[in-house]
């Protein structure tokens, strides 16, 4: 080998040794794939760092790909899992991962106090830190503000309220809700009625608030943490839970939900960071920011603007039904708002 | 003899080797990955999702945003580059470079703060923005209108190489028998259209490929509906099957410009030959300079605007310069690592299929990775390297984000270097080869050095879109590597705040040093090794 050849080679294995320390794990891990805002999911992953002394390698979902970025990310994954921990930031496509495979069941002895309702029977996953949908509204428009979702199909609205697109995140599981709450039939019907009403079909659930805010539509369906932002921002908007009456069909309710990956490559960090996520103390920083998830652990002191879960009529509905009718929502969504 | 025939295989065999794994590897992957988590899914149920009604609105949609794309931008770019003809000679950089710049904007920061500088500026109200261009009926003129002002500058480049190469004499023969406006379309047009044809062609394949500027307009396209294939039904095999038209229309552009516009490039004079001036006329002048403002200030000056006032003030800047540190480190090393690799690939690729039609046939592949779109890139990705052992040392490190970066974006790299080396005076090649200068010695000595500016100037060009890349990586990028871009992106869900503005004025800043290195770069090259030969 002459002295040009032994330089070259030098220089690649010294290139491929310093990549190869690019992964090298040095300390203890733990990989945890989040879907909540990076914004408010960061503190929390570096309170739990400084807490334990394990390092937290997070993948934050983006804004293009939504939350089902992530859970692709996992499902290609599965021959050989990166990630220990899924930190959904709603609950059907966690309930989709189970139903496929690909979590490990963990009762988690922070969860003792998280109602039944919002916990996995097989300890596959557990929820937390809910959302609640709403109804936005304009003040400068609205006096009298719809009290239930069927007011979309109000002629006195028409062309007046907007609707996030129903085939991803928090809409995409409200819809698969109403489908297995009322039946195909009747579901099918109130969707097709949305489209004749001429309600406005948006990107997501901030733009809702953001076109409501600004006057573009009177009112719209959006999650708390949408629409506390408007608030906070000092907009001309109001939000209320829907159909809130005796007998009424209430509000969906939608937790984070987290759950260990199966096969997950650091197992008992994976518990450690799930035990923390699930502590009253998490649930209360998130009550606390704009966010303003609203705390499933009775036990926690929210702010005084966040709402109880106990005041809240919701939605009482099989969360495991909504996750299996999710494929036969999309597919009737796609075909009637994707023309 | 024997050991320059052994040190010309190993070229060839490690060019192809390398090729394969960038470009070919991925694609089998995903294929194989489509085939075994689809039960059942043969090419019978291809034909039913390519039969589907829903086929014909997607195509449409897809086409007419690709040709609106291309057309506006043919009008924006082609026509500023003409217009810098005219403009005052110590005016002309200064506007070239403004009117380059949009080139370093992401469309989607681009396609928001466009918007949000429109309703500031009072040109449309929310009311106006939530009925028409939002919703639905302007949804496709919306799209088309911003990817044109973000794409429009490939054309200015193209069309201005074709109009600095023009000889000056043709059209002055040409004036002595015929008016102004028939010589333009006599003359000029035909010779320099396979130039400016080739910016469209390009700015046709982002615009077909483009994700981010339709979904936010809610037009259904071939890469929404892949997306909504692989997020909302976890779909890979449909997911795959909606990508076969796109690779039929691309494939149909790359063929078109293969046939058409690439062997007439040539009818233009080869760089550096005088090509006369155009003459004064303050009152064209003033036209000229007019059009380039004005599309400067709606491609430039609004969303540039927004982001700075979004930002808000220097503290908040500094904030997210400290707070994005790792995230910068981060992407510089990735796009450089890119930028190398599809230079040094692309180089070799060129050289290689300079004396052999059937490497230049196989290259072609490369288009692939480009029009498969992202998510299906890093699907391909994922199931080609993550296996224990060594593939590990690829999907656990930044290497896996360059080879994700590197397969997207190696056609241009190929195609850039190979016109520099279609463009080379054969006189120097011939002489090493009469001095009996080998295979290899003649690209590494010979070759490399005189397309040293057009490697410097691919060089930069992969740098810049390596550095914007955001698809193909955010589905591969290792627990704890974030590229810059997809941090810009994590924080985007409550529209262009400060931080997200902040953050995109860093980005844009580091593109535009991008752009400026790449420029001294390839002048010094130019000086250097012009003076050397």
């Amino acid at each position: 080998m002459n002295a040009r050849a032994r330089t070259w080679t030098l220089a690649a294995a010294l290139s491929l040794s310093c990549l190869a320390g690019c992964g090298g794990e040095d300390k203890p891990v733990v990989v945890v794939y989040t879907a909540l805002d990076e914004m408010f999911s960061r503190p929390i992953l570096a309170k739990f760092e400084e807490q334990t002394g394990l390092e937290v390698l997070p993948v934050y979902d983006t804004e293009a790909s939504k939350t089902t970025g992530l859970v692709m990310r996992i499902i290609n994954e599965a021959n050989r899992p990166r990630a220990d921990v899924f930190w959904n930031n709603e609950l059907a496509q966690t309930i989709v991962l189970k139903h496929k495979g690909l979590l490990e069941a963990y009762a988690s002895p922070a969860a003792e106090a998280i109602p039944e309702r919002y916990k996995d029977p097989e300890h596959f996953w557990t929820g937390f830190a809910a959302r609640a949908r709403v109804i936005i509204y304009n003040t400068d428009l609205v006096q009298e503000p719809p009290a239930s979702i069927m007011a979309y199909l109000d002629p006195k609205w028409k062309g007046r309220a907007a609707i996030a697109k129903p085939l991803f995140g928090t809409t995409a599981t409200h819809a698969a809700a109403l489908f297995t709450l009322w039946g195909e039939e009747k579901a099918q019907k109130f969707f097709q009625g949305l489209l004749a009403n001429d309600v406005a079909v948006l990107a997501g659930n901030a733009t809702v608030r953001d076109m409501v805010a600004s006057g573009a539509y009177a009112w719209g369906l959006t999650d708390t943490d949408d629409a506390n932002g408007a608030i906070e921002d000092g907009l001309p908007a109001k939000w209320r839970f829907p159909d809130q009456e005796d007998g009424g069909l209430g509000t969906l309710v939608i937790p984070n939900t987290v759950a260990v990956v199966k096969n997950a490559p650091h197992p008992e960090a994976a518990r450690k960071l799930i035990d923390y996520l699930l502590s009253p103390e998490v649930e209360r920083v998130l009550a606390e920011v704009r966010g303003m998830q609203i705390p499933l652990n009775p036990a926690v002191e929210a702010p005084q603007n966040v709402p109880k879960l106990s005041e809240i009529r919701t939605m009482n509905v099989d969360f495991s039904a909504v996750a299996a009718n999710m494929e036969a929502t999309a597919t009737f969504i796609r075909k009637e708002f994707l023309r | 003899m024997a050991s320059r025939c052994m040190c010309r295989r190993v070229f060839v065999g490690s060019t192809l080797l390398v090729f394969a794994v960038v470009c070919v590897a991925p694609l089998i992957a995903l294929a194989w990955r489509a085939v075994r988590d689809s039960e059942g899914f043969s090419l019978d149920a291809y034909g039913e999702v390519l039969s589907e009604p829903r086929q014909w609105m997607l195509l449409a949609n897809s086409l007419l945003i690709s040709l609106g794309t291309a057309f506006a931008s043919l009008f924006l770019g082609g026509g500023a580059a003409l217009a810098l003809q005219y403009c005052p000679r110590f005016l002309r950089e200064v506007l070239a470079v403004l009117l380059c710049l949009p080139l370093l904007m992401p469309p989607y920061v681009f396609a928001v703060a466009w918007i949000d500088a429109m309703t500031r500026l009072g040109l449309l109200t929310p009311q106006f923005i939530a009925e028409t261009v939002i919703s639905h009926s302007f949804g496709i003129p919306s799209v088309i209108a911003i990817a044109a002002l973000s794409y429009y500058p490939i054309v200015l480049l193209f069309t201005g190489v074709a109009l600095r190469r023009f000889d000056r004499r043709m059209l002055e023969s040409a004036r002595l028998i015929a008016d102004p406006l028939q010589a333009f379309f006599a003359v000029r047009l035909p010779l320099c259209a396979p130039w400016v044809f080739t910016g469209a062609g390009f700015v046709f394949l982002l615009a077909l490929t483009g994700f981010s500027v339709p979904a936010l307009f809610q037009v259904n396209v071939y890469p929404v509906e892949i997306f909504t294939e692989l997020s909302a039904f976890q779909e890979v095999g449909r997911a795959v099957a909606h990508m076969l038209p796109l690779l039929l229309t691309g494939g149909i552009v790359v063929w078109a410009w293969g046939a058409w516009a690439r062997p007439r490039q040539q009818w233009l004079l080869p760089p550096d030959m005088p090509v006369g001036r155009m003459p004064p006329g303050w009152r064209r002048a003033g036209l000229a300079t007019a059009y380039c403002v004005v599309i400067i200030a709606l491609a430039l000056a609004a969303p540039l605007t927004v982001l700075v006032v979004r930002t808000g003030n220097v503290t908040q800047l500094r904030a997210a310069w400290e707070n994005a540190q790792t995230e910068i480190r981060t992407s510089l090393a990735i796009s450089g690592l890119a930028a190398t690799l599809l230079t040094a690939l692309g180089f070799a690729m060129a050289y290689v299929a300079h004396g052999s039609n059937r490497a230049s046939r196989f290259f072609q592949l490369s288009v692939v990775p480009f029009l498969i779109t992202g998510p299906l890139l890093g699907t391909g990705l994922i199931a080609l390297w993550n296996h224990a052992g060594p593939p590990l040392i690829v999907f656990e490190t930044l290497l896996v984000l360059v080879l994700a970066c590197a397969a997207k974006y190696l056609y241009f790299a190929y195609q850039g270097e190979k016109i520099a080396l279609e463009e080379l005076h054969p006189r120097p090649l011939e002489a090493a080869r009469v001095h009996d200068v080998s295979w290899v010695r003649r690209g590494t000595g010979v070759v490399a050095p005189l397309t040293a500016p057009a490697l410097a100037a691919i060089w930069g060009l992969a740098f810049i879109f390596s550095l914007r890349e955001l698809e193909a990586s955010a589905m591969v990028a290792p627990p704890g590597i974030t590229p810059l871009s997809i941090r810009i992106h994590s924080l985007m869900h409550y529209g262009p705040s400060a931080a997200v503005s902040a953050l995109s004025l860093m980005m844009v800043g580091l593109l535009l040093a991008a752009g400026c290195g790449t420029v001294v770069v390839y002048v010094a090259c130019r000086r250097f090794f012009h003076a050397y030969h």
